[in-house]
């Protein structure tokens, strides 16, 4: 009595997936595990005698349906109540019988001699074979569909802002090197930015950075430019937000950061996208916090400077969408009075901002036992990330050096805080855009927009324009900085509509403090969500600030 | 751009094969009942790609013998040395066809706003998985299963019987 053979299941590969993200990695792991589960069957039996069939078949829950192949080529499919009589050498039972060209079917109750009988075969039923599958894409319909519902509920998280810049075409929205005029949300509001693009070495005679339109927003650009500074081996050039440029030597990173939660010191110690962040006080959107920042060591105190990496939260993307949704579908209206009314203009760019604060910084005076202040750092936006200088006052030689930060509660995003000596104020040459590419062809009637001093170069969603500028001198290293002058008009949703609020509006350009007081809670609701959503990734440290033509 | 290629690849492959699951294979919770056999498509030394049911397999003569139906011709047996065979490919019951799910998943996560840049790669890898996974299934090679057990797949597992006229199938 031979068992003949059994059959199982070929074994699955796992695939390699190139993701970027960790936690994209993780949920793409988690419905790959369930797309992965596929069972091994063991199904099909064949016999050559009857009492084998009997043995293997008798402690089965469910009885298999049994075909039996006949020396004549026909075969009996007998159904689940076929019986095998090893005295009278017969299988019995109900069923089909096909004709070896199985082209009739005829369905009876069949009596077999064993002698008929070339083979006997019997296959479990494979049931649940897809049930893994079905239920990795219902896990993942149910994921987009809530993250679906989510977005369409909660737009302002959902779509980003500004134009946005890339010295690396390949790299998307959270790997942003820049981000261009964030609070231009109007023709009146437009402004030029400086964004330092914290270039690598430079070795090729043009220098090319991708812009794209990655936001339901018309983007409106009056002058793109870059600022290039030379630099040595071992020197930076960076910004202050005052615009003015410092070539640097030497970096000290901070010994010890202690915030409210305790130590932070991993946190801020590198430019490296770990970020520092609080949750906004649920009370009061206006509210203080510091950092107390610790800097031993130091080699050489002259002419210190303090280079920040930061960002902003969501918050002030908050209040933009706000404000547009409470204007509800007279949002052209207000706007157009904007153009006309400076005040309001004022009150917008004032109004919130100077309730919010600085990023303000102090340095700890030895001999006075005060805190002295220095400075601070501001600016919109929170995609890209800032580095900025700011040069410190200090009377003391000392190794040491006690900093202290003072921001609003939830409203910035730090990365990293280093020490550096500034060697020299600088001027960097302006160099103009000398080729446009869209699509990867030249766009010569996009060159012209972008070098004209009355036109806009138009950027649509999904837009992507390569800007390519030639170096002063080829293979000379410079530190680059992004000038981007313009505006953007946000799109209306039409779920904002349903927001319009003219008190909260009213109140919000005119009680600034009692907004922000009254609008903690909702606020503190949607930040629960909004951070958990969109910035678990981390962002390039990028430079970002004002620059007034 | 070498990515955007495979995955439009993957796709237009999932999509022209869709529909190739052959009629005749019953579905997985009736392989018990189907008394055809499998399909398989052979690669052979010489002679390319044999495609059709597999009628049986002769270890004494060293042949198989495949029911092919070529396009716009009637169907026929053929039968070649088992030496020539370099691989095969078989297929014991239809194949779902998930590849619908590829372009209307990776359309769904357009309401997901900038965040489709991570939902739209998750849900074209996952639905791109389970679309190759799915047409895998009920499929085994020659890595899979050797001669001996390929023979129940047959539509004759004990060989094609002397009385059998190939020509009349």
């Amino acid at each position: 009595m031979t068992k003949l053979n059994k059959i199982k299941h070929p074994s699955q590969k796992t695939i390699g997936i190139p993701l970027s993200k960790r936690s994209l990695l993780w949920i793409s792991l988690l419905f790959l595990s369930f797309s992965f589960g596929c069972k091994k069957y063991f199904f099909r039996a064949n016999y050559s005698k009857a009492n084998k069939v009997l043995h293997d078949t008798k402690n089965l829950k469910e009885k298999p349906f049994l075909k039996a192949h006949l020396k004549n080529g026909d075969v009996c499919i007998l159904h689940d109540s076929w019986k095998i009589d090893t005295i009278a050498n017969l299988l019995s039972g109900n069923g089909t019988r096909y004709d070896y060209q199985r082209s009739t079917a005829v369905d009876n109750n069949f009596s077999l001699p064993f002698d008929s009988i070339l083979l006997f075969e019997t296959n479990i039923s494979i049931k649940g074979a897809e049930a893994g599958r079905l239920a990795t894409l219902g896990v993942l319909a149910g994921f987009d569909v809530a993250l679906g519902v989510f977005c369409i509920s909660n737009p302002k998280s959902c779509f980003g802002s500004c134009p946005t810049f890339y010295l690396k075409p390949e790299d998307n929205f959270h790997f942003a090197d820049a981000e261009g005029f964030s609070n231009a949300v109007a023709p009146s509001l437009a402004y030029g930015d400086i964004d330092a693009l914290n270039n690598p070495r430079l070795n090729d005679s043009v220098f090319t950075l991708t812009m794209r339109n990655e936001a339901l927003e018309t983007h409106c650009i009056k002058d793109l430019k870059v600022l290039a500074v030379k630099r040595a081996e071992g020197e930076r050039v960076y910004q202050s937000k005052d615009n003015q440029f410092y070539r640097c030597k030497n970096t000290y990173p901070i010994s010890r950061a202690t915030g409210a939660e305790g130590d932070v010191t991993s946190l801020l110690k590198d430019h490296d996208r770990v970020e520092r962040f609080s949750k906004a006080n649920s009370r009061n959107l206006k509210s203080k916090e510091e950092i107390i920042l610790e800097f031993e060591n130091i080699q050489q105190l002259e002419n210190p400077g303090l280079v920040i990496s930061f960002r902003q939260t969501l918050m002030t993307t908050y209040f933009v969408y706000s404000a547009i949704a409470y204007m509800g579908e007279e949002v052209t209206d207000y706007m157009a009075k904007m153009e006309k009314d400076k005040n309001i203009e004022s009150k917008l760019i004032h109004g919130l901002k100077g309730e919010l604060g600085d990023l303000d910084v102090y340095v700890w005076d030895e001999t006075n036992s005060v805190w002295q202040q220095q400075g601070g750092f501001y600016e919109t936006g929170p995609i890209a990330v800032n580095r900025q200088i700011l040069p410190l006052q200090t009377a003391g030689k000392s190794s040491k050096l006690k900093v202290k930060l003072v921001m609003n509660k939830g409203l910035w995003r730090v990365d990293g805080i280093t020490l550096t000596n500034i060697l020299e104020n600088v001027k960097p040459t302006e160099l103009s855009p000398n080729l446009v590419l869209r699509k990867g062809k030249e766009d010569r009637n996009a060159l012209l927009k972008i070098q004209s001093k009355d036109e806009h170069l138009v950027s649509m969603p999904g837009n992507e324009f390569t800007f390519t500028f030639n170096i002063p001198e080829a293979g000379q290293d410079y530190e680059m900085f992004l000038y981007s002058k313009g505006y953007y008009l946000e799109w209306m949703r039409t779920s904002w509509l349903k927001d319009k609020n003219k008190w909260k509006l009213y109140t919000m350009f005119q009680h600034p403090t009692r907004y922000l007081k009254s609008e903690a809670g909702n606020y503190a609701k949607y930040e629960k969500t909004m951070e958990q959503e969109f910035w678990n990734s981390r962002i390039d440290t990028k430079t970002f600030t004002h620059y007034e033509n | 751009m070498k990515t955007s290629l495979l995955i439009t690849n993957i796709i237009l492959t999932l999509f022209l094969t869709s529909c190739s699951s052959q009629r005749f294979l019953p579905l997985a919770e009736d392989v018990g009942q189907n008394p055809f056999g499998a399909y398989i498509e052979v690669n052979l030394d010489n002679s390319g790609i044999a495609k059709g049911e597999l009628l049986g397999i002769d270890t004494v003569q060293n042949t198989m013998t495949l029911l092919v139906w070529p396009k716009n011709s009637p169907r026929k047996p053929i039968t070649f040395p088992l030496k020539q065979i370099r691989g095969y490919k078989v297929q014991y019951a239809k194949t779902p066809n998930y590849s619908w799910t590829i372009p209307v998943y990776a359309a769904s996560t357009i309401s997901h706003g900038f965040l489709l840049i991570f939902t739209m790669p998750l849900n074209l890898v996952t639905t791109i998985i389970v679309s190759v996974n799915g047409k895998r299934n009920f499929t085994y090679s020659n890595k899979n299963v050797d001669l001996q057990q390929l023979k129940m797949f047959a539509r004759y597992p004990g060989g094609i019987p002397p009385n059998v006229v190939l020509s009349k199938l």
